[in-house]
């Protein structure tokens, strides 16, 4: 089944299964859409809720509820929703992803700037930044097979781990990033970090296997 | 220069010893965490419900690598506008108070009741002779002449310099005629507004909040318009106006 459509509300609003594929407009979708499919957005997307276990290409900003994407997304602007829920591939063009919560098991790329009261992340974060109240990123995992798996993707590519520029919340948490800048109030540096600077105001703590250049603040080491 | 676990911190870098910010219209940000008390997290969350408008972060590079600033005056007085209100309203609720929808109107009788408002230029303005300034349609609908949020703004914020610095009462109303089609199209607190001379006669400037104006020197600044506050006046008050009407 494909779908291409040009203008209209009425179509969209019957439009729930997005399966097999083709290309379709954007605008506003009544109902929450499923893409099982190969699909293309033509323009910007508002919808209730979307979720993706397909491929779905969306040229323009996306604004939803919910976004749950356990296939490959890929928006060429923005992406704005109530919860974000990653177990596939997010790749977002625009420059900012915008969310009252985030949660990635997959991996989430932005040019810009992630902003969520609550980032939880066990995949991989790729951003210029990333900010908000509850930030925890563990892309790190004490098993032989996941450490193998990460000398093969280094030796494939040059970005190891999750590799933000500023990382800055009230409460952060890492494991397995590499990060230019964290600044925070109480900030928890777990195994196989790189920073080179934090700032924190409160509690700080960081694990020996972390390499932090330089820390400023009146902190408290813990 | 790694540290390891356990070892003191080894460098530890004192707010003095920080970068003074470029310019003292701002505030770094983490200064205004400092003041104000608020997270992270409120502000980002702030930003996100647009209660902070995006083009008040200003990215500025400096010897750490980039720092962001915000307007000074006008964002301390808006956190604590919010910190004030938020117990009372809701995000939205508070979010819908700083960006006045386009259709508001606001009658003068409500100005008259504002703190700080120039009671004779605003009868001068009811009373004076509508007819050159309003041939477009604007004085089609005149019960009573009802002002657009940044008209309001503008005539609230000159009131204060109406009297002084040469500003007679009648020079005064012309000129808010004349600067009232400026002031309509006010785009928010990134545009500042200046009151400047030419010889006898009296101008209003709008510019970039970020590049205050330069002028020849036929020309003579008077005053820079207090509008950031003269909003924040407005805004404070207009919940109760809305509420009402």
């Amino acid at each position: 089944m494909s779908a291409t459509n040009n203008n209209g509300n009425t179509y969209n609003a019957l439009v729930n299964n997005l399966d097999g594929v083709g290309t379709i407009a954007g605008g506003y979708f009544a109902n929450p859409v499923k893409v099982q499919g190969v699909y293309t957005i033509t323009s910007a997307v508002e919808c209730a809720g979307m979720s993706v276990s397909g491929v779905v290409t969306c040229e323009g900003d996306l604004t939803s509820q919910l976004f749950k994407c356990s296939g490959v997304t890929t928006i060429n602007g923005n992406l704005k929703a109530t919860d974000i829920n990653v177990s596939g591939v997010v790749s977002v063009g625009g420059n900012k992803i915008e969310a009252d919560s985030i949660h990635c098991d997959g991996v989430l790329r932005v040019k810009g700037q992630v902003s969520a009261d609550k980032v939880d992340a066990e995949g991989f974060i790729h951003a210029e930044e990333i900010v908000g109240d509850t930030i925890t990123i563990q892309s790190y995992r004490k098993s032989f097979f996941f450490e193998l798996f990460m000398k093969i993707r280094e030796a494939f590519t040059n970005s190891d781990f999750s590799e933000v520029a500023l990382i800055e919340a009230t409460t952060v948490s890492l494991r397995g990033v590499n990060a230019h800048q964290v600044n925070g109030h109480n900030i928890n540096i777990g195994p196989k970090c790189k920073i080179d600077a934090i700032d924190c105001d409160g509690t700080l703590s960081i694990d020996p296997t972390s390499e932090v250049s330089q820390i400023t603040g009146s902190y408290k080491r813990i | 220069m790694a540290i390891s676990n356990g070892e003191p911190a080894v460098e530890f870098v004192t707010e003095d010893s920080a970068s003074p910010p470029p310019d003292p219209t701002l505030i770094s940000k983490k200064e205004l965490l400092a003041q104000t008390g608020i997270s992270y997290g409120q502000l980002y969350r702030w930003k996100r419900d647009g209660l902070l408008p995006e083009e008040w972060f200003i990215k500025r590079s400096s010897f750490t690598g980039q720092e962001t600033f915000l307007p000074r005056e006008q964002v301390l007085s808006r956190v604590k506008t919010i910190l004030d209100l938020k117990d009372s309203h809701s995000l939205e609720q508070l979010a819908a108070l700083f960006k006045p929808s386009e259709e508001v109107r606001y009658p003068i009788d409500y100005l008259l009741s504002l703190p700080g408002a120039n009671k004779a230029l605003l009868a001068g303005l009811e009373a004076g002779p509508n007819d050159d300034g309003g041939q477009e349609g604007e004085s089609g609908q005149r019960p009573g002449l009802a002002l657009s949020f940044g008209e309001a703004v503008f005539v609230l914020a000159l009131g204060g310099h109406v009297g002084r610095e040469g500003l007679e009462l009648a020079t005064a109303v012309d000129l808010t005629r004349a600067a009232l089609p400026a002031a309509r199209l006010w785009g928010g607190e990134s545009m500042g507004c200046a009151l400047i001379a030419a010889g006898d006669a009296h101008h209003i400037i709008y510019y970039q909040a970020t590049t205050p104006p330069l002028l020849d020197s036929g020309a003579r600044l008077i005053a820079m318009l207090d509008l950031p506050r003269a909003a924040e006046t407005i805004r404070m008050n207009s919940s109760e106006f809305a509420e009402r009407g």
